[in-house]
């Protein structure tokens, strides 16, 4: 497949004239076609082969396909044979004159629409992509993504077809690989339009760190100065269970309440030492998601803590963040572990802002005021994303 | 039927039409180009009859209106990449078989029959084209040499004029029945893949 070759336009007056004066000799020529008479017609093909060679070159080069002058002349000894009577002999073979006649002028107005759709089709592919360019819209946008995704969605159904059995088993296995290409294209969809939404009314800023680097107590920070300018934080922390210098699991807190429930214990078995060694309560999932669903649209701030290789995954608290995320508008503090940053990106579309666990002093000084600057309804977010 | 109200609607819709009419652009671009190097016969009908299938696969997973028509437009623009060089005639086909196949989907485009008359329309509109681009470029003396040629190949045959309409007639409802099938089988597909998609958000819910 050709890559998107996106040459910019030559917009000075001689490029404009280059382009504007073959339309213009098109329409004359296609005036002297009207009549249907040989004469005309041969006197507009003759004007448009000189207009392309002097201004389109690579057209005129371009007609000459053997497919399509055989075509024509196999079409013009048709006429001749079996339009009309029968009166002259040519080659040897008796031929009507008037079908031989108007084979002839099939041919040279099939010549002159065959140049002409040449200069058009190449017309056209330049001035859609000039005009893709510099115009902006919801069609024109979905035109530049489908450009984009060309060459990934041709790469993948040679792909497929390659990887199939050969022959009778690729004819076999023509369903599955059509299912798979709808599928893979129908999820492409549906991860961009979730993206696209995610980025339209969120502002989302993480606080990214390894494990014990300080997340929650940062994002707890945070939500306390928050409140201490009168704004609405809830939401979910995962603060650790810490007693008698060891760590016991993990706690949901509710960040409205500042109710407590225990959610993670460690699960030996496992013999991991990120999150996934631990035994989640399944309860624990629900509560969250309640928490973090109720607090959309009545909070300013929603907080969801410790999104790590479960949310990568979209599991976790992931299913209640995006559905959270797709429902209001207001300001998502997340605490992300490092590593999963990009993948969880991927899913919510980019951070409005990163800062690493542990951030204080002046830099969450500027956090803070930024954060109570930007909230929802106090300025177009929008704007800033 | 669903429509396009809000703004999640909206950015389901346009990447719906993205993704669709860069599969739709591509296949035109690939396997068109291969079909039309090889000369294969019928490649229009063949191409067309898939068109119908991703149209009425995509009307399965995002049924709204006008999505088959903004996904043409999004295709013929693809189209203008194309390595082939002349594209005013598949751009056209192409939009004019997105149109047919949104007005046949417009009422109910999950229903059987929408489907296949959708698949059907969008293959004789191939064949129409194929005529109706004879006749632009050779002019109508093109017309009376078919008549002639179906006439005199039918008096070569022994057949009777009504008897040579009727086996013209016979191979547009057998294309047709191509495309019906294209637009069923694409029906079949599009299920199979909202099947698929579900499971996949259910996975990921749990």
């Amino acid at each position: 497949m050709s890559e998107v070759t996106a040459t910019a336009p030559d917009n000075t007056p001689h490029g404009i004239m280059a382009r504007r004066v073959p339309a213009f000799i098109a329409l004359g020529c296609i005036f002297l076609q009207i009549p249907g008479r040989l004469l005309p017609a041969l006197a507009a093909l003759a004007i448009w082969l000189v207009c392309l060679a002097l201004c389109d070159r690579q057209g005129l080069l371009r007609m000459a396909r053997p497919r399509f002058w055989i075509v024509s002349l196999v079409l013009a000894v048709a006429c001749g044979l079996l339009l009309g009577r029968r009166d002259t002999k040519f080659l040897g073979m008796l031929i009507s004159s008037s079908g031989m006649q108007s084979g002839l002028l099939m041919v040279v107005r099939g010549a002159f629409i065959f140049g002409l759709s040449i200069w058009a089709s190449r017309a056209l592919s330049g001035i859609t992509r000039a005009r893709l360019g510099r115009r902006s819209g919801r069609l024109t946008g979905a035109v530049g993504a489908a450009f984009r995704l060309l060459p990934e969605l041709g790469e993948r159904l040679r792909c497929e077809w390659r990887a199939a059995p050969p022959k009778k088993g690729r004819l076999r296995r023509i369903g599955v690989l059509a299912a798979d290409m709808l599928v893979h294209t129908a999820r492409i969809a549906e991860q961009a339009a979730q993206r696209a939404t995610a980025s339209r009314g969120r502002l989302l800023v993480a606080v990214l760190g390894p494990p014990d680097s300080g997340k929650t107590t940062t994002i707890r920070e945070i939500a306390d100065r928050l409140r201490g300018r009168r704004l609405a934080v809830a939401g979910v922390s995962q603060p650790k269970d810490f007693r008698n210098g060891s760590t016991l699991g993990y706690n949901l807190r509710d960040e409205a309440s500042g109710e407590n429930r225990s959610f993670a214990v460690p699960n030996p078995s496992s013999g991991r030492q990120d999150l996934t060694g631990y035994k989640f309560d399944p309860g624990g999932w629900l509560w969250a998601r309640e928490l973090i669903s109720s607090a959309c649209g009545s909070a300013d701030v929603v907080i969801v803590d410790e999104l790590g290789s479960l949310e990568a995954a979209g599991k976790g608290h992931m299913p209640a963040l995006m559905a959270s995320i797709r429902k209001g508008r207001c300001v998502w503090l997340v605490g992300v572990r490092k590593g999963f940053e990009r993948a969880i990106q991927q899913r919510t579309g980019p951070f409005s802002r990163i800062i690493c666990a542990g951030t204080c002093g002046a830099d969450l000084d500027a956090l803070i005021a930024w954060l109570y600057a930007i909230r929802p309804g106090q300025v177009k977010a929008d704007i800033l994303l | 039927m669903a429509l396009v109200r809000t703004a999640m609607d909206a950015d389901r819709f346009w990447a719906h039409v993205a993704a669709f009419g860069a599969l739709w652009g591509s296949i035109e671009i690939t396997l068109g180009a291969f079909v039309h190097t090889l000369r294969l016969p019928l490649a229009g009908v063949l191409l067309a009859a898939l068109g119908a299938a991703v149209l009425t696969a995509e009307r399965q997973i995002i049924p709204a209106r006008g999505t088959t028509l903004a996904t043409g437009i999004v295709a013929a623009l693809c189209k203008t990449i194309s390595p082939g060089g002349i594209v005013l005639g598949p751009m056209i086909g192409i939009l004019a078989e997105s149109l047919l196949v949104e007005i046949a989907l417009l009422a109910a485009p999950r229903s059987r029959l929408a489907v296949a008359l959708a698949g059907a329309l969008c293959v004789s509109w191939s064949l129409m084209q194929a005529v109706g681009t004879q006749y632009v470029v050779y002019g109508k003396g093109v017309l009376e040499l078919f008549l002639a040629a179906l006439s005199r190949t039918g008096n070569w045959l022994g057949l009777s004029s009504a008897a040579g309409l009727g086996a013209l007639a016979a191979c547009a409802g057998l294309l047709c029945l191509i495309g019906a099938a294209g637009g069923l089988a694409g029906r079949a597909l599009g299920i199979r893949a909202r099947t698929g998609l579900t499971l996949d958000g259910d996975a990921q819910d749990e």
